[in-house]
């Protein structure tokens, strides 16, 4: 709330005394400066969404949380060394974190990026120079068949080639002596080899493993459980539900790899991750959002999402054979309630994607999900006052095809 | 002020008659909490200090205007499509410097991967996908750069997965070309240290129907170079945001042909399998950066510049009182293109070296991080100071001279 608006909000206030009113009248004080915010969306016509979906990167992630922006404006008028920076930050996150070490990355890609480059380098100043040029045979990295994916181009961009298993015992034939990690995918739809056997069979053969777990809070606990279980490598978006930074992320685990990370990446001249650039507000700005993030009373906030469900869902079962249901999402991804809401399309007649296409494409925009029998209405990354927004146009749009 | 804070003090408020005129000339309910406000620097044990050297990116480059602060914080509130964002801001950005095209990368490095993958991979999303595995692809893999030029920098080309073939004269670039030549580069401050300059490298590269890049990274100002290479015919150049157009430092602009750009984007976040993913840069990054840019052309870059200068005599006139000082103004010719001093002095009359100077002006309090350094000297660039720093730099400096002093 700006201070204009709170002195808006007070000359409401039925304030006796005729001082009052005539200091309030003036609002020279305390008012903001009397020209108009800029508003650069509609400068620029870009047109603003109201996300009653997940956190999608095309979508620009998440809102950051007010810890983050406070942080954000509070350091933008100091230099500091990014080095010394990265290094406190990274410590008071391995600190949070019950892990050696941690950095900021520029997103969980990146990360994924940097801790290949780190398994490959070490810190090796001559490796580092060369990647992603190393001379022949590639580094390997070991991945299951079922956890390929688009983002593991990370991986490949460092030079290192993709090894594919299946099951533990091929994924005990696949190390070699050009092998320099295993990659587990955390959100895959299916896993040949478990979490912990992963962990084991790395270990045995001496080879970091690494988990990519990048939207996979909440849970909070989430962001305890991997390195427990004896992962060397871990990341996590910083964009999504911990609400920092949109481009920024977190990579934390063993201290010698992460070390090795921070030589591949900016502000080292020239590494591989140079172009990966984290500034100083946003390292500051991740290390404020996990920490608000970790403090918050997640259950408090489990309930206001289960809240926001019934509000939206109450206005909308008015509606003759609407039905709404609470859905959580089993995750490890995006792992939150949302609602699901089904009807007769003979009485109600539009189909969910229709009524996505319409919410799109009205004012204000809005971007949920679904497929041909269920509309689903993400509330997590709701603002407040767009609860009440997204019930009423879906219940507008519903009402005009009864 | 938060919600909470605002009703936590009008609960305080004794809502009647005259009381009020007094609570309000307290300002106890409208000031900003008085609590200290959390102050992360301090949280963190981060040092923070005067930049007397320029923007440099392991020193967290540059200062952003409130105004870019004000589009960081303003665009924060709401979701939007980042490909569009990228289209309309791209689209302003490339009138502001003329342009066809530009979008906004995390760096001028970023802009110089993603613009040569670009050209690499032009719009086939098969390529994408195999940068920078060029082997076997068919991907045109070399580089074109004279041998002048060479900086770490240039590690981006390497990173595409492409090679650099070096050249020093006009016959070696005709030499050079063959069917695997993807590009030829140019090193915006490399200039003088290559036998061939701008318009002939475009020539030569017509010649042979290649693309052209330019870095110019720390190359600003002047501001009419933020066209000038546009103008002259390079298919794409890459710029660094975060030095002085004091946008967000992880932010920088590639600029170029409409095709470059378009498949430049192609490699590039939110596109999840390319080359350029792990380089994001955010909305409000996007939109900071735009304002940075606008604010930067239409500013008053005649007075700026005195103003720096100003500076530069400031301190270094208030050096030259100490005996046995000299000092020398110069302006550096191509990056970091601004009034920068060097002060130097007789070691028989200051008993101090240079980096010991340096040491001193970085420990004492407030900090201050000069460069240079060496026997009997240091270098200040006083254009990132904040107004008031700059007598405290000059006053700093003084007094190390002046405790020296035999």
């Amino acid at each position: 709330m700006k201070r204009r608006d709170i002195l808006k909000g007070l000359s409401l206030l039925p304030l006796s005394g005729g001082v009052m009113g005539g200091v309030l009248a003036s609002e020279s004080v305390f008012a903001e400066p009397p020209s108009p915010a800029r508003d650069l969306f509609k400068e620029l016509g870009v047109t603003r969404v109201i996300n009653a979906g997940v956190t999608m990167t095309f979508l620009s992630g998440s809102l950051m949380m007010p810890e983050t922006m406070e942080a954000i404006n509070s350091t933008a008028h100091d230099f500091a060394n990014m080095y010394e920076l990265q290094d406190k930050v990274g410590a008071k996150i391995a600190e949070m974190l019950h892990c050696e070490a941690a950095m900021v990355t520029s997103g969980a890609a990146c990360a994924l990026l940097l801790g290949t480059a780190a398994a490959i380098t070490g810190t090796d100043q001559e490796k580092i120079k060369l990647l992603p040029n190393l001379p022949s045979p590639r580094p390997e990295v070991i991945m299951q068949k079922s956890h390929r994916y688009l983002f593991d181009q990370a991986v490949t961009t460092t030079g290192a080639k993709i090894i594919e298993v299946e099951g533990n015992d091929e994924m005990e034939k696949a190390f070699n002596s050009n092998t320099v990690l295993a990659l587990f995918f955390n959100a895959a739809g299916s896993s040949s080899v478990t979490r912990e056997d992963f962990v084991s069979i790395c270990k045995k053969h001496n080879i970091p493993s690494f988990i990519d777990a990048a939207a996979d809070v909440p849970p909070v606990e989430n962001l305890f459980k991997y390195q427990k279980m004896g992962f060397d490598l871990v990341t996590f978006s910083g964009g999504k539900m911990i609400r920092g930074p949109q481009s920024a992320g977190l990579l934390f685990g063993r201290k010698d790899l992460i070390e090795a990370a921070k030589l591949n990446h900016s502000p080292h001249e020239a590494p591989i991750g140079r172009p990966m650039k984290v500034n100083k507000e946003e390292m500051f700005g991740m290390y404020a959002a996990l920490k608000s993030y970790i403090e918050r009373d997640h259950k408090k906030e489990w309930q206001d999402w289960l809240n926001r469900i019934s509000r939206i869902k109450s206005q909308l079962e008015t509606i003759g054979s609407v039905k709404g249901e609470t859905h959580v999402e089993p995750g490890p991804a995006n792992a939150f309630p949302s609602l699901h809401l089904t009807w007769d399309q003979q009485k109600v007649k539009t189909t969910p994607k229709d009524v996505l296409e319409q919410l799109k494409n009205g004012t204000p925009s809005i971007v949920a999900n679904g497929n041909d029998q269920v509309l689903n209405i993400g509330v997590v990354l709701l603002r407040p006052d767009q609860v009440d927004i997204v019930a009423k146009r879906v219940k507008q749009i519903l009402t005009k095809a009864v | 002020m938060k919600r909470r804070d605002i009703l936590k003090g009008l609960s305080l408020l004794p809502l009647s008659g005259g009381v009020i005129g007094g609570v309000l000339a307290s300002e106890s309910v409208f000031a900003e909490p008085h609590a200290p406000k959390r102050d992360l620097f301090k949280e963190l044990g981060v040092r923070t200090f005067i930049n007397a050297r320029g923007t440099i990116t392991f020193m967290s480059g540059s200062l952003m205007h409130d105004y870019v602060l004000d589009a960081i914080n303003d665009s924060s509130k709401d979701f939007c499509m980042l490909e569009e964002l990228q289209d309309k801001v791209g689209e302003r950005i490339a009138k502001m410097v003329h342009a066809e095209a530009a979008l906004v990368s995390a760096g001028a490095f970023s802009a110089l991967m993603l613009g040569t993958a670009g050209i690499l991979t032009s719009t086939d999303l098969k390529k994408v996908a195999q940068l920078p595995q060029l082997e076997g692809t068919g991907i045109k893999s070399e580089v074109i750069i004279q041998k002048g030029h060479q900086i770490d920098y240039n590690h981006a080309f390497l990173n595409c997965g492409a090679k650099l073939i070096y050249v020093e004269t006009p016959d070696d670039v005709d030499r050079a070309v063959n069917e695997k030549t993807a590009s030829m580069h140019f090193l915006g401050s490399g200039a003088p240290n290559g036998k061939i300059m701008h318009e002939e490298w475009i020539a030569l590269a017509n010649k042979h129907n290649l693309p052209t890049s330019i870095d110019i990274a720390a190359n600003i100002p002047p501001v009419s170079n933020l066209w000038k290479f546009n103008e002259m015919g390079f298919s794409f150049v890459a710029l660094s945001g975060g030095k002085a157009i004091r946008g967000p430092q992880s932010s920088g602009i590639l600029m170029g042909k409409k095709e470059i750009i378009a498949a430049a984007r192609l490699n590039s976040s939110p596109h999840s399998g390319t080359i350029g993913r792990g380089m994001k840069v955010n909305k409000e990054e996007i939109l900071g950066m735009y304002v940075a840019l606008e604010r930067y052309i239409n500013q008053d870059h005649d007075k700026e510049w005195k103003d720096w200068e100003n500076r530069v005599s400031l301190i270094a006139k208030t050096a030259e009182t100490v005996d046995g000082i000299k000092t020398n103004s110069y302006v550096p010719p191509i990056a970091d293109h601004s009034p920068t001093l060097d002060i130097s002095w007789n070691t028989d009359k200051i008993k101090l070296s240079g980096d010991e100077m340096l040491d001193k002006l970085r420990k004492g309090n407030p900090s201050i991080e000069a460069y240079g350094g060496g026997k009997n000297s240091i270098t200040v660039s006083p254009w990132m100071m904040k107004p008031e720093q700059v007598k405290i730099v000059a006053d700093r400096i003084k007094e190390e001279l002046n405790k020296a002093s035999v």
